[in-house]
This record gives structure tokens, sequence and C-alpha cells, in this order.
């Protein structure tokens, strides 16, 4: 059953090409829109990677990659994302500093985290640089646009430092306890995801915050992001679902958003 | 074994002496073609110094480290050139074609000096898929670099993210030709069909640009 390996990431590819048909058509509405034009920049890069891992999974199978093309379009991707929500702060005097600080301490645990599975240095360091720019814009745009309330804030906060907490017992415990953590942090990955899908859904139904729409859908997919990277298979195949269908919602928020 | 430094001295210096004879925009190509050629001989001593580095073997580092390399020493000069000339759009796109066309010139060159000339249809797809590889890859970012500046988003995500997808469409290349088959044969075609499409938005972009003025 090899090929259903590849099922999840065929699925993001037909997602990306219907992403990118409709954000062009979103350029021609408004030729002037730059959240429009980095976010089809972001959609090309994932786009890229995605194809390139495909090519590289057929062609060289059962090798592991090294220091590689897609992983840079991923760095690309997450800072066009990351200048999508810059270029939508009007006013970076939003008091933020907490979560700000929160996102780079959550990125440089994960970065920690990366390194001690994989050994691979530069890239991780290179790919938590690029995700804690789109987390840093993230974290002003969801605090400005009021998307979570602050049981919510401290509902994350809590779920963010057990994952880190789990994910690092499972280097210090037997290797029985180890699993047991990691199904742990699937799970709560897991219901992450489910809360952040229904949290979008809820805003779209509401329709009374444009940007707490955007927010949201950009929060889903920094979520199945940080999912996909702490795990492996079935949850990883779930997450990478996760993660297209969070392109369509951001792409949807912003064509809202766009068309009026 | 070849002397690439000697090459490109023999190379470059006739039209680094044509320099003192041409004038302005063909003065401009020739010496963007010449910097191309220097920026391929830069890119060859950093792989080479990476794929020692690394221990990768000549086929990893082609697919893994050339793309990166020669994409960022082929930035360069268009960086220099924004900064320092500020030139407009039409000259911008041309001297990034210069640079792509140097560089490629030169790698053909010494890669017909390594592996012989002896097979016509070898050469012919050295020339159009490896040549029109470089000059496509150098377009679409000088392409998107107009663009940027013209809507005003010219930053550092910009430029990250124009030089990532030149990137990785350089390495996707790279790695459909590194095996033979069916593979090899989608790579070799990418570049020309990439360069169709991409002359016909130049061509619009002209348009535009010409009817604004």
């Amino acid at each position: 059953m090899k090929g259903i390996e590849y099922l999840p990431t065929l699925i993001q590819i037909v997602v990306l090409i219907i992403v990118i048909a409709g954000a062009l058509r979103m350029i021609l509405h408004d030729e002037k829109n730059i959240k429009a034009i980095f976010f089809v920049f972001a959609i090309v890069a994932i786009l890229l990677s995605d194809i390139y891992w495909l090519a590289y999974d057929l062609l060289r199978p059962f090798s592991r990659m090294p220091f590689a093309a897609n992983e840079i379009a991923e760095w690309a991707s997450f800072i066009s994302l990351g200048a999508v929500l810059a270029s939508d702060i009007k006013a970076f005097g939003v008091d933020a500093r907490k979560e700000r600080i929160f996102s780079i301490l959550f990125v440089m645990a994960n970065v920690a985290l990366w390194i001690a599975w994989t050994g691979e240095w530069l890239q991780d360091i290179m790919t938590g640089f690029a995700l804690g720019y789109l987390l840093f814009y993230l974290m002003i745009h969801l605090k400005q646009s009021e998307s979570l309330s602050k049981t919510e804030w401290r509902i994350l906060a809590v779920v963010c430092i057990a994952l880190i907490a789990a994910n690092t017992m499972t280097f210090f415990v037997d290797q029985s306890l180890a699993s047991t953590f990691d199904q742990i942090t699937g799970m709560i990955l897991f219901a992450g995801e489910i809360y952040f899908i229904t949290d979008v859904l809820l805003e779209f139904r509401k329709g009374t915050n444009p940007a707490a729409r955007i927010s949201l859908a950009f929060a889903l997919f920094a979520w199945s992001i940080t999912s996909m990277y702490m795990s492996a298979d079935i949850f990883y195949f779930v997450s990478m679902i996760v993660s297209s269908l969070s392109i369509y919602m951001m792409f949807v928020s912003l064509k809202m958003e766009v068309e009026g | 074994m070849i002397y690439a430094e000697n090459i490109l001295l023999c190379i470059a210096i006739p039209l680094v002496v044509s320099l003192l004879f041409i004038h302005a925009d063909v003065r401009k190509y020739v010496a963007a073609f010449v910097l191309g050629m220097g920026m391929c001989l830069l890119a060859a001593y950093i792989s080479g110094f990476l794929n020692l580095a690394t221990g990768m073997t000549n086929n990893d580092s082609s697919v893994f480290l050339s793309p990166v390399v020669e994409e960022l020493m082929k930035l360069l000069p268009m960086m220099l050139f924004i900064v320092l000339l500020n030139p407009n759009d039409s000259t911008f796109t041309m001297l990034a074609v210069a640079i792509g066309a140097g560089f490629s010139t030169f790698e053909n060159c010494c890669y017909i000096l390594t592996s012989g000339a002896e097979s016509l249809p070898y050469i012919l797809i050295r020339g159009l898929a490896v040549g029109v590889m470089h000059i496509v890859s150098i377009l679409a970012l000088s392409i998107w670099f107009v663009g940027a500046k013209r809507l005003k988003v010219f930053s550092l995500p910009a430029i990250a993210g124009g030089v990532s997808i030149a990137m990785v469409f350089h390495a996707l290349y790279n790695l459909l030709v590194s095996k033979p088959g069916i593979s090899s044969y989608i790579g070799f075609v990418m570049p020309p069909v990439v360069a169709g499409l991409l002359y016909i938005l130049y061509r619009r972009l002209s348009k535009q640009s010409v009817s604004q003025d």
C-alpha cells in the first residue's frame, strides 16, 4: 500500500491548483491587492515544494532527503504568509507583547525538538526563523482582530506547554512510555485541529468579523504545520489533509474580504 | 580536469575589450554577460567546496547544493544593479537575461570541454535544457522583482520568496534529469515550455509598461 502515502500530497496539489486559479482571479479583481499577491506567492511555493517532494520520493525512494530545495520553498511560503498578515496589520501599537514573546519561545522549543529528532541543525534553525516570522505576525493579527477570548488564549498557552513537555519527556523515558507520550501528543494536536476548524467555520457562519476569519484560518494553517512537524505516520497524514483544508479556508477568507 | 579560470579569461578578454567600442544597452548587456560568466565560476568554486565539505557525490551535489548556490550567485549581481544603478524595468530585465545567458554559456563551455561535443543530440539537449533553464529562472525572478517594485512590495519577504522559487524550479529540473527515463524527458522539456510562457508574460508586461509611459 505504498501508493496511499502519496494521497495527502496529491490531495494538497489539487487543492493548491484550485486555490492558485481562484487567487489569480482575485488579483485580476484588484491588481494592487498586496495580500493576494503574497498569498499566491506562498501557495506557488507550497505547490513547488509538494511537486519536488513527490518527484524525489518517486525517483529516490527509501533515501533520506538532505538539505533540499523543498525546505527552502516551505520557508518562502511561511515568510510570504507572514507578509500577508503583516500587510493587514494596521496599528502595530496593539499590545500583543506576551503573545509575541510566547510565540518566539514556542518556536525555539520546537526547533530544539526538531534538532533532537533529526540532528539537522541548519535547516531546523532556518525553518524556525521562517515559522517564527509567520507566528509573530499571526499573534499580533489574532490579538488585533480579537479572534480569541482570554480563556482561549490561556488554554492555547497551556496546550502548547503540554505539547512541548510531552515531546521532551519522550527522550527521558523508556520506549513503551515514550510511545504513550507520542500518542498523547498526537491526540492533543488532533484535538487542536478539530477546535480550530470548528472555530473557523463558526466565524465564517457569523460573518461579522472579516479580520477574525483571516486570523483563524491562518491559525489553523500554523497549527496544522506544527502538527505535521511534530508527528509521524497517520497523525502526519491527517495533519497534511487539515493543512490542505486550511489553505482553502485562508483563500476563501481573503477572497471574501477582497470581494466585499 | 579543466582550468576553468583560464577558460573564463580566454572568453572574457575579447568581450571586455569590445566594451570600449560599444555603447548604451549593448555595452550593459555584454558587461552583465561577462559578470554572469564570473558568477558561474564563483558558484563552481563554492559548490566544489561544499561538495568536499559535505562528502556528497557529484550527482547529489547537483541535486541538492548547486541550485541553491547558483541561484544565490545569480541573485547577487541583480541586487547590485538594483541598489547601485536602479535601472528601469526593461533594462533590469535585459541585465538579468544577460547574467543568465553568461552563466549558462560558461557552464556549457566547461561541460563541453570536460565531456566532449561529439553527440549533436546531446549538445542540443544541453543547450536547450540547461542553457535555457538558467535564463528562465533568472528571467522569472526579474519579472517578479519588477512586479514587486511596481506594487511597492519589494521587501525582504519578496526577495526571499522570489529567489527560493527560482531555487526550487532549478532543483526540480536537476532532480528530474538526474535519473534516465521519463523523468529526464519531463525535465528537458520543462525549461523551453516555461521560457515560452515567460515570453508571453514578458511581452504583456512590456506592452503594459509602454502604455503606462
